[in-house]
């Protein structure tokens, strides 16, 4: 099943940056990840595959179109992007009931349990104001995975994090997937992080995805992530690959 | 439904945990009983020749509904619109299972009941006050419609701080764009009276039309039909802004 399809996609903000024309499809039990530059569009698709921009283009999620189907479609996905979103008024535990609040089934232990996963729940009755940049980030990555989504968009999840956080990270995320069969959507800058993490990966810049491939391929014909990005990258401005 | 429901729990719980609205709540008690102070003391320093029997609950609702409720309703809005987007926080509400139309629609709730709850805490208020100064108590279930009756115009201030809300770029600027709005409102409704007449802020103390009014049926419905179609016109310019925004 195609877990997310996009056709056409198409996001220009005023300045003429942002997404142009991209066709992405995501297979269930896929970990795929958007490997591109600062500003080559990668959290501008991600917004517009969660609504949060006004785009252009066909967006299918569990292969429901997304605006008429938005509230379904969430009931399922679990999303991160950018800055997490977090009350700093409010403890953690506080943060993550109050997301889960509307969806159903959602218990206490549940929420430790999550907690303890991303290494917070001795941190629990803390404000989240006077979390770490890293600390938020794992409070953001538990409000993604606490509803258990069969779909997660993570945008830069291992932003902020530690050495140790951020293999723990991609831990978790691997884990998820082969146990529970969640299907992945990550983002990053990071060429080392994808081919860590990720199955198939897509590469954008300037705003359009300028290939796609499985890991496996991508390392086949190249030593590592990062020459596979570097030869499609001046593939694409004409420059000689040696 | 359900999930409008719970959201609008989510969003009046995030405005009753920040502490200034308890202690501008508490302000509000303090002029309350500050007032009963002053009759006390006249009666004091006139050596009991000048007792003032008044309906402390009737009188203190002019303040209530004209400064305390616009104040608590236009900082709610701020909250959680402008504020929001400012802290990044509104995408929180805008990734979980719920259209942009009920997001908006359990925020503005939130805070008309947060407006209505402050109108019954100082209703409480002033009850313990005029019960503990021994006044009169007959004028009780009077006083409650008035107090119950002018929650029904929170709704019109809600309606302005949400558009305002949705055209400035900042906390501070929709803060100060709502209070001077209202303010200017409320000078259209005592200088320039036909103008004023259909400005909807003009009915925040709205039991003055029901309770002792002479007004026709009429011209009762006509203000009502003032009210919620000036709520109606706010709340869809509103959501259009809302919807259209990127976040």
């Amino acid at each position: 099943m195609n877990v997310i399809e996009i056709n056409n996609l198409t996001k220009l903000y005023k300045n003429n940056r942002g997404i142009k024309n991209i066709s992405l499809t995501v297979q269930q039990g896929d970990i795929l990840g958007l490997l591109g530059p600062n500003g080559s569009g990668k959290t501008t698709a991600m917004k517009a595959i969660l609504n949060l921009v006004h785009s252009t283009g066909d967006i299918k999620i569990f292969e429901m179109p997304l605006h008429e189907n938005f509230e379904k479609i969430m009931l399922r996905t679990g999303a991160l992007i950018e800055a997490p979103a977090i009350y700093k008024d409010m403890t953690a535990f506080e943060n993550i009931k109050m997301h889960t609040s509307i969806y159903p089934d959602i218990s206490k232990a549940r929420i430790e349990h999550i907690l303890n996963l991303v290494h917070l729940l001795q941190y629990k009755d803390d404000k989240a104001g006077r979390f770490s940049l890293g600390m938020k980030q794992r409070l953001g990555l538990a409000i993604a995975f606490v509803t258990e989504p069969e779909l997660i968009i993570l945008d830069e999840p291992v932003n902020g994090l530690d050495i140790e956080g951020v293999v723990e990270i991609r831990e978790i995320i691997k884990k998820l997937n082969e146990e529970k069969g969640v299907t992945f959507l990550i983002s990053s800058h990071m060429s080392s992080e994808i081919e860590k993490t990720c199955n198939k990966v897509a590469i954008m810049y300037e705003g359009e995805l300028i290939a796609q491939s499985s890991t496996e391929n991508a390392l086949r014909l190249h030593p590592s992530m990062e020459d596979y990005f570097l030869s499609v990258v001046k593939d694409k401005r004409g420059e000689i690959v040696i | 439904m359900r999930s409008l429901i719970l959201n609008t729990k989510n969003e009046l719980k995030k405005l009753i945990m920040k502490k200034k609205y308890i202690i501008i709540t508490l302000i509000g008690a303090l002029v309350c009983i500050l007032r009963l102070g002053g009759n006390v003391l006249i009666a004091k320093v006139s050596g009991g020749e000048i007792i003032i029997k008044s309906n402390l609950i009737m009188e203190m609702l002019g303040f209530i509904t004209d400064i305390l409720i616009p104040l608590i309703v236009f900082m709610g809005v701020t909250d959680l619109f402008a504020s929001e987007i400012q802290e990044d926080t509104l995408k929180a509400s805008l990734l979980r299972p719920l259209t942009r139309f009920k997001v908006m629609t359990s925020k503005s709730l939130a805070v008309f009941i947060l407006g209505c709850l402050v109108i019954l805490a100082m209703f409480a208020v002033c009850l313990v006050i005029q019960i503990i100064s021994g006044g009169n108590l007959n004028i009780i279930p009077a006083t409650f419609a008035a107090y119950a009756i002018d929650m029904i115009p929170v709704i019109s201030l809600v309606a302005m701080a949400l558009f305002i809300n949705m055209i400035a770029k900042s906390p501070t600027l929709a803060m100060l764009l709502c209070i001077a709005v209202y303010i200017f409102f409320k000078y259209l409704n005592f200088y320039i009276s036909p103008v004023g007449q259909i400005v909807f802020t003009a009915y925040s103390q709205w039991h003055r039309l029901w309770i002792g009014s002479i007004l026709p049926l009429s011209a009762i419905i006509s203000k009502i039909g003032i009210l919620l179609g000036s709520v109606l016109i706010l709340y869809i310019l509103s959501y259009m802004l809302f919807d259209k925004n990127d976040y």
